[in-house]
């Protein structure tokens, strides 16, 4: 019963947070109900205009700075299981320099794509 | 914890290369990133200086008695201590004609020099891995920088179109290519070429392994537009600006050939008959079609684009030429690296003086446009017509050196037919080498200012570089082919 405790506080914060927003948006968000917002739910909107619409290439630009960051965290949560293991095997400096080399270039790219201005949503680049 | 730093210490030693190509590629990265657009210059020096750190090192390397212990996925031999000079001779050139062309275009940019250095790294994981992943990777890594590289004329629509044309083909080649490294895996279990080697059966591969090898090649033959994948090539040659198109035309093919020495002869996978039998069809499909489609081009960088198919065919048929009767002769593969050195000096040579020819701000590379330039710029026109002849094979230049390896082999192992047909075509090859030299020399032009007006300096380092190297090497080869003979497979 102990292992499945974890589980549970896991369960209940989860629980909390998603109630305690739903609830301050509730208490806290500005309501101007509209005949769209009030109607029922039924398969999807109806469509406002052509999907085959021009989106902004800085869309694009998002989307792949997001990858890179998402890659990153994936890469990282079973390095960080494994780390554990690795310091009881005394691979634990080798293992933080292997992870402090892919960080640096993943920041010195973070600091890259800031400088040349591709987090400005604005048209100056 | 002794085995540890052991272990960290081979790594950097090891890959002392990667790690020097890496440093460089982000330092110029970030220099930019700092001071934008204001330096270009000092960007470059600095890419050019690490190509030159890059090569020393990988000279004092191939000098140790004992190379760093191989590492589970790096592995530095002197096949790829040769290689990595090759690449990197193909990036200080393409950074020095770059900088003439883009000073020239007025449009300076910085990145270009990173990608340059980034695609090298890619390279040199894609030939030097022992794990058929991480050659993936560092084909995709090649081959990404070089997309954004041909694309890199933003203003200009057949850079697009080239880019675009090329991104699409080449990413399912690659998709090709992973197909093949997959059914390696379903096959054996294992992408360890070292280990793949082992598990290959001496004779008689089952129908998985075999279409993994034909998928693997099919990836490879893309990347060096070989007939019948070659449809790419004109188009993206020609959209391509000259110095990068230059780059796609040595190195991308050099890199490929290293990796295809380094699987299909380190596991002898090319001693099953039908994987011959393919390989003689694309070679002869190659010299005919290569050579025939350059007669007719109007375009003096489509003309080198077809040339180039056709070398990447005689390169092929070097591999080829290895085999007697079905076997595999070991440490035969040292035409073909002789071969490659010789074609990236001539090519290279060839696109710098293309990559002067500008007029209105735009590229000119049409014959009309080469009219009457042996009279304003004789010497320029003298050294264009002296890497022809080389592409031709004139005794006294590298090229003459390079085939006569090629064909002497492939005679000695009994390639009478092949051979035969590799020189018609190298004779066939005269006529469309030749024409921009009489285009040159026996046409006026109509008025109008040349085509070539000023040589940066940086250029006529790269060009005196080539021409210098290109006789050199076809008057006393032998130096240079005992040196491959050393690093042969």
């Amino acid at each position: 019963m102990d292992t499945y405790l974890p589980i549970l506080i896991m369960f209940v914060i989860a629980g909390g947070f998603a109630g305690a927003f739903l609830l301050l948006s509730y208490l806290l968000g500005p309501k101007k109900p509209t005949d769209s917002k009030l109607s029922v739910y039924e398969c999807g909107l109806n469509p406002v205009g052509s999907a085959r619409e021009r989106f902004s290439v800085k869309y694009y630009l998002v989307a792949i700075l997001f990858i890179v960051f998402d890659i990153e965290v994936v890469f990282m949560y079973p390095w960080a299981v494994n780390y554990k293991n690795a310091i009881k095997d005394g691979h634990g400096a080798y293992m933080i320099a292997v992870m402090g080399v892919f960080f640096v270039m993943l920041v010195l790219g973070l600091f890259y794509e800031w400088r040349k201005g591709a987090m400005n949503w604005s048209n100056q680049a | 914890m002794e085995t540890n730093i052991q272990n960290l210490l081979n790594i950097l030693v090891g890959g002392i290369t990667i790690w020097i190509l890496c440093a460089g590629a982000l330092l110029c990265l970030l220099i930019d990133a700092l001071w934008p657009r204001k330096m270009s210059v000092p960007v470059y020096t600095i890419g050019i200086l690490t190509l030159i750190v890059t090569l020393c090192s990988a000279w004092y390397q191939w000098l140790q008695p004992d190379l760093p212990a191989a590492q589970d996925l790096l592995v530095i031999d002197l096949h790829t201590l040769f290689f990595i000079t090759l690449v990197v001779l193909v990036g200080i050139l393409t950074i020095l004609n770059a900088l003439g062309y883009m000073q020239l275009h007025n449009d300076l940019t910085a990145e270009f020099c990173s990608l340059i250095i980034f695609s090298i790294i890619g390279m040199v994981f894609f030939f030097s891995s022992d794990h058929l992943l991480i050659n993936f990777i560092g084909l995709e890594t090649m081959s990404l920088s070089i997309y954004v590289l041909v694309g890199s004329h933003k203003k200009n629509f057949k850079s697009n179109e080239a880019a675009i044309k090329y991104f699409i083909i080449g990413g399912v080649a690659s998709a090709i290519f992973l197909y093949g490294v997959a059914m390696f895996y379903g096959a054996y279990g294992t992408l360890k070429i070292s280990e793949l080697a082992m598990a290959l059966p001496t004779q008689g591969l089952d129908y998985l392994p075999k279409t993994a090898v034909a998928f693997i090649l099919t990836g490879i033959f893309f990347k060096l537009a070989v007939v019948p994948f070659h449809f790419w090539a004109p188009d993206v040659y020609e959209g391509a600006p000259s110095p990068v198109t230059g780059f796609m035309a040595t190195g991308v093919k050099i890199a490929s050939f290293g990796f295809a020495i380094r699987i299909f002869i380190g596991i002898n996978v090319l001693d099953m008959p039908q994987i011959q039998n393919l390989l003689v069809v694309v070679v002869v499909a190659t010299f005919i079609v290569g050579n025939l489609l350059a007669i007719v081009q109007d375009d003096v960088k489509r003309m080198l684009a077809y040339s180039s198919v056709s070398h990447a065919g005689f390169v092929l048929f070097g591999m080829l030429a290895g085999f007697r009767e079905g076997r595999y002769e070991p440490f035969s593969s040292h035409t073909v690296m002789f071969y490659l050195l010789g074609y990236l000096l001539m090519t290279l040579g060839a696109f710098a003086i293309l990559s002067l020819m500008i007029r209105k701000r735009s590229e000119a590379t049409h014959y009309t446009d080469l009219e009457g330039l042996g009279h304003s710029k004789p010497l320029l026109a003298g050294l264009f017509t002296l890497f022809m002849f080389s592409m031709v094979g004139m005794p006294g230049t590298v090229g003459f050196a390079a085939k006569y390896s090629v064909i002497s082999l492939a005679v000695q192992n009994g390639h009478i037919g092949l051979a035969i047909l590799a020189v018609v075509m190298s004779i066939v090859s005269a006529f469309y080498y030749l024409r921009p030299s009489v285009t040159m020399f026996f046409k006026k032009g109509a008025g109008g200012c040349p085509v070539i007006q000023e040589i940066p300096f940086t250029s006529s380092a790269s060009i005196t570089f080539c021409a210098f190297t290109v006789i050199y090497l076809g008057l006393n080869p032998d130096a240079f082919i005992k040196l491959a003979k050393i690093a042969a497979f």
